[in-house]
């Protein structure tokens, strides 16, 4: 199973393939894309992208000198009809950089490059919200080598995936950045601090009604409100635990590294850590977390593996109480 | 009220005709279709609308101003039944049947509305679809949906559901350069192709804020737009379908539910200035909404006014008046 790393610039390569991470994935927006068309038109993130072919050039050299490999995502939900053609000219100059992957979130995107037959690995983006076998035998025939899975899966919807389509790479989120909602159908921005935020972090008044019109009695609100309660906690987990790590800089927050060995025996090819906006430190933690895990699995028992993961941290806790798990599935909380 | 459906096919479905704006002396007509998560719900609005006197717009919320021209002397042509947004409310088979029971009665014509789909859900799917006549259309909100649907039941006709329409919809924007509006996701070429493929006509979409009448149309298809409610985000994770789960299993992927979303509806207000502006939002089960402003259904009455959009898509029983009661 492949370890997928993100960067933020060439230069992180050598760190965290030192740490074990076997490919690597960054985000491109080039200074003359932004004077034109702005800095969010091209994939998911404002920061933490290259900013020149240069600069992605350089990222090929250096992991094709180590025996890796680099995609680079363009994982906007759409690209709109104005941009469409210039879009299309920069992935040939990805292709021409020494790139070998696309990240692509939109199946339009992936059909337009399998018609054009680029050098390239196309990977479908995790944004493209692939939830069931159907979906990623249409990716296969656009021309995918690698479905990303969405956040939200269960670990029996990978392996009807993985068992469905055994030809294609299946790649599974394993650590980092958690999400409320959809990535693919969220069609919301995450607006600056004073207008409120992430949607999905704003303190909304919540004022529940019932859709028969009678009004709400004492015991249906309390219990409405320790639901709310309840989803603020969750949340704290989903962002990474208030963005905390341990003493040791390990990051908390939403993971999978006990769920390896199922991921691994359900036929995912590769492991992904998120964050390419995150800073170095945290993303090369989060590699050696993954490999010593990785390291493990095959070598020991599957039980060991597991609670080798669980016990990576130090914080039992928190990583009983389930709800940092991507696949909660084989959290100590559904026991 | 029911003499028959009000329909606009001067132009085949399924034909190569491309969208554009028509003149302004060329007479339009609009589908008005109304739709339904909860059958008792859809079964009650079918019986309302045989009675001629039932005034329907009010009945949802539609009742003000800026809707009174787009509805004049306007009728019910289409039902709508499915929840677009949550597998955990699919129908059974069962009450698919009493459901193409009522609107056959009825006259109108009817569309099978599905959410995004796993692979379970697709299996029970299936069973829905196979009940359809030939011809039905079908509003699919994945394209692993989409795929299985054209090739399993290739009587049905593929319609791409708002969920596949991608654009920038943040109700809480300030400005309209905040969403770098560069047109909805139908407008994107290289979609052209999966279109084609699929054999899509029809493509349903929302109005998203700071909308032109202009916005509102596509390179390829028929246009359907869902009023007075836009959907911002959406999610396989329930905030109210986890109100019954012990902590230790609340909002876990793929969890079960009571279908409280049935039961509950939510509005959000900010903390700071709940009426500062803003739209007004909306939860229903596991998705956001906001409430279309009087100009963005200005924007809607151009779109339909030029002849761009040929369908509206009133929200019957999922909206924020929460109107599960219809009828009684």
């Amino acid at each position: 199973m492949r370890l997928v790393a993100p960067i933020s610039a060439p230069e992180d390569i050598p760190v965290l393939a030192g740490a074990g991470a076997d490919e690597f994935y960054c985000g491109l927006v080039p200074r003359e894309w932004q004077a034109r068309f702005g800095r969010s038109t091209l994939n998911r993130r404002m920061s933490g992208n290259l900013r020149s072919f240069e600069e992605l050039a350089r990222a090929a050299a250096l992991a094709h000198e180590l025996g890796k490999r680099v995609s680079v995502a363009f994982n906007a939900q759409s690209y709109s009809a104005d941009r469409w053609e210039d879009l299309l000219a920069m992935l040939e100059r990805v292709a021409g950089s020494g790139a070998d992957g696309l990240i692509v979130g939109d199946l339009a995107l992936l059909a337009a490059l399998g018609e054009r037959g680029l050098p390239l690995r196309l990977h479908l983006s995790s944004v493209a919200s692939c939830h069931n076998a159907e979906t990623a035998q249409l990716a296969a025939e656009l021309g995918a080598t690698r479905v990303i899975l969405p956040r939200h899966v269960t670990l029996s919807e990978v392996r009807a995936m993985c068992h469905a389509l055994p030809a294609l790479e299946i790649e599974a989120f394993i650590l980092n950045d958690g999400c409320v909602f959809e990535e693919g159908s969220c069609h919301t921005l995450h607006l600056p601090g004073p207008l409120g935020g992430p949607i999905c972090l704003e303190r909304f008044r919540h004022e529940y009604h019932r859709g028969d019109g009678k009004t709400l009695c004492e015991s249906e609100l309390e219990r409405l409100q320790s639901n709310d309660e309840a989803w603020k906690k969750w949340l704290w987990y989903v962002f990474s635990c208030g963005f905390t790590v341990t003493a040791e800089g390990l990051p908390y927050g939403p993971c999978g590294l006990c769920a390896i060995p199922p991921l691994a025996a359900a036929g995912v090819a590769a492991v992904k850590i998120a964050g390419r906006e995150g800073p170095l430190e945290r993303r090369l933690k989060s590699v050696e977390m993954a490999r010593a895990v990785l390291g493990r699995h095959g070598g020991d028992d599957e039980r060991n593996v597991t609670a080798y993961a669980r016990g990576l941290r130090g914080n039992r806790e928190l990583c009983q109480s389930g709800l940092m798990c991507y696949y909660r599935e084989v959290s100590p909380s559904s026991a | 009220m029911t003499d028959g459906p009000v329909t606009v096919d001067r132009v085949p479905e399924g034909s190569a005709w491309r969208f554009g704006l028509r003149a302004a002396n060329d007479a339009v007509t609009v589908q008005w279709t109304l739709s339904f998560t909860e059958p008792e719900s859809l079964v009650r609005c079918v019986r309302g609308l045989c009675d001629a006197a039932t005034d329907w717009p009010g009945l949802f919320g539609l009742d003000c101003p800026e809707w009174a021209s787009l509805l004049d002397r306007q009728r019910v042509a289409r039902i709508h039944f499915g929840n677009e947004f949550c597998q955990r409310l699919l129908p059974s088979v069962r009450t698919l049947q009493t459901v193409l029971g009522a609107t056959a009665a009825s006259g109108l014509g009817f569309g099978l509305a599905l959410p995004m789909l796993t692979d379970d859900s697709l299996e029970e799917a299936d069973a829905l679809l196979a009940m359809l006549p030939e011809g039905t259309e079908v509003t699919v909100n994945d394209w692993g949906s989409m795929r299985r649907l054209t090739r399993r039941f290739p009587g049905l006709r593929p319609t791409a559901g708002r969920l596949l329409c991608r654009m920038l919809k943040e109700p809480r924007a300030p400005s309209a350069a905040f969403l770098e509006l560069g047109g909805h996701g139908f407008m994107t070429p290289g979609l052209e192709s999966l279109l084609e493929r699929f054999g899509v006509s029809r493509l349903e979409i929302d109005v998203p804020p700071f909308a032109r009448g202009t916005d509102l149309h596509a390179q390829r298809g028929r246009i359907s737009v869902h009023a007075p409610f836009g959907f911002a985000t959406t999610g396989r994770i329930c905030r109210i379908g986890n109100l019954h789960r012990p902590m230790a299993r609340k909002f876990e992927t793929g969890h079960i539910c009571a279908r409280e979303c049935l039961t509950y509806w939510c509005e959000l207000t900010a903390r700071g200035d709940p009426h500062g502006g803003r739209m007004r939002l909306f939860q229903r089960g596991n998705t956001i909404f906001y409430r279309h402003t009087v100009t963005m259904t200005q924007a809607l009455a151009e779109a339909v006014a030029a002849g761009s959009v040929d369908r509206v898509v009133i929200s019957g029983d999922w909206n924020a008046a929460g109107r599960t009661d219809f009828g009684t």
